[in-house]
């Protein structure tokens, strides 16, 4: 039973009241990404008191996240943010039911992991997971809340939710096929204000919250934009007609024989993607050798032993290279990918290339300097 | 010829510029007119809006329209 105090201040709105305070205790929201987005999104639903919340993420909290990523403090550096962002949130609220995925959605798990929910907030901060999360929320026909930040702009959109004529859209209907990658750049490239995404998140929990207790009209079949600098806001109205593109899986079988990393052009075929969590131990393996492909000045440095080669004299130096594991790493990930096909082109097949995802940026602290 | 307004998000503001007037017919003979001009724009997946309607196909444009050109986020 929940406490009528605690939600008296929005059970006092007109058209919200004790049936709507109702369904969103008996609410099952799942939330995909905890960083910039998942923030305030778990902040807002959490406070307004959703009955079970799933917070998905696979990360671990650095310093470059500290600015917009309001849930975690110095201290939580290091630990999985999935286990920070519950241990704030469980304070705030009691009330609510959390269970924490520590886990990067796959084709493997996400079908099962959607079905617990009732609805789903696309919070993730790559096109990669984006898509697949499209796709499965589409097959499952599961309520989406998309958010989307560029630098001082953002996007939200509500998908699968049928308007009053029955028709449904998705991120597809907006965006068919993926962009080439380095074509849009991301938050660790571009940059990204700290207050952006608590503004986006922050509509996307409003949605949520609509959605779900019926309130209003939530941005259904409508793409809205904010520019931030000036204020310009637009609600645009998404096109029905379905894509035509053979690469979209129409059933749950073809999802799930699906590669979203090669979909997204992001994934070559023979390089191995480590992510952050697996690479210590990555590092440890017999015979495996760590290259730095960044410049010297560049920082943090590794803790794990390494060489260092910078991307532009890779081919030049290859003869240095006579391990049969080799990983690349960088700072964001893009540079290894690079050097990994550089590598590729010069090792052939009986070498094994893999590359750190997502770059050193995103690793563990106790593994860097 | 219909003189319209373009605005642009993203990306796509940065190679196109702030907003701007244009005159075209309609939305294909504009895209290529701006492709020729911004050679940038070439083969970026952007959606086009026609006084907030994203379009699928060419249409007709009329003075005063506002054409919107909007790029994919990523970012989270």
């Amino acid at each position: 039973m929940w406490n009528p105090e605690r939600y008296d201040r929005q059970v006092k709105l007109q058209n919200f009241g004790i049936h709507a305070q109702e369904k969103l205790t008996s609410a099952r929201i799942l939330v995909i990404g905890a960083g910039g987005l998942g923030c305030p999104v778990l902040q807002y639903l959490t406070a307004a008191g959703v009955g079970n919340i799933g917070i998905t993420d696979d990360d671990l909290v650095s310093l470059s996240n500290l600015h917009r990523q309001v849930l975690y403090t110095s201290d939580d550096i290091g630990t999985l943010k999935t286990e920070a962002a519950f241990k704030r949130l469980g304070a705030m609220n009691p009330e609510v039911a959390f269970d924490i995925i520590s886990a990067r959605i796959t084709t493997k798990n996400a079908i099962r992991m959607i079905s617990d929910y009732d609805l789903i907030l696309d919070c993730s901060d790559n096109f990669p997971t984006r898509y697949l999360l499209d796709d499965a929320c589409r097959l499952m026909k599961k309520p989406l809340i998309f958010g989307a930040v560029y630098q001082y702009e953002g996007q939200v959109a509500v998908f699968n939710v049928p308007d009053k004529h029955g028709r449904t859209t998705n991120y597809r209907h907006l965006f068919p096929e993926p962009p080439k990658p380095g074509e849009v750049p991301d938050c660790n490239d571009a940059g990204v204000l700290g207050v952006l995404p608590g503004m986006i998140g922050s509509i996307q929990a409003a949605e949520a919250i609509k959605l779900i207790t019926g309130t209003g009209e939530p941005l259904i079949n409508k793409l809205m934009t904010i520019n931030m600098l000036d204020y310009q806001t637009a609600v645009f109205g998404i096109p029905y007609e379905d894509p035509v593109n053979a690469d979209i899986p129409s059933t749950v079988e073809e999802f799930e024989k699906m590669n979203y990393e090669q979909h997204c052009g992001i994934l070559q075929d023979g390089i191995k993607n480590i992510s952050p969590l697996v690479f210590k131990e990555a590092s440890k393996l017999p015979d495996t050798l760590i290259i730095d492909v960044r410049e010297p000045d560049e920082h943090p440095k590794l803790k794990v032993p390494y060489i260092a080669i910078p991307l532009s004299q890779l081919k030049q130096r290859f003869s240095e290279i006579h391990s049969r594991s080799i990983i690349l790493v960088c700072q964001s990930g893009k540079r290894s990918l690079a050097g990994a096909l550089i590598l590729q082109e010069l090792a052939g097949p009986d070498i094994t290339i893999s590359h750190l995802e997502g770059g050193i940026q995103n690793l563990n602290q106790e593994i860097n300097e | 010829m219909s003189r319209i307004k373009i605005i642009s998000f993203g990306r796509l503001k940065e190679i196109l510029g702030s907003d701007f007037e244009a005159e075209a017919e309609n939305t294909d003979i504009l895209m290529h007119q701006l492709n020729e001009r911004f050679s940038l724009l070439k083969d970026l997946k952007l959606r086009i809006a026609v006084n907030q309607k994203i379009i699928s196909e060419n249409s007709p444009l009329h003075n005063n329209d506002v054409v919107a050109l909007m790029p994919p986020y990523s970012g989270g």
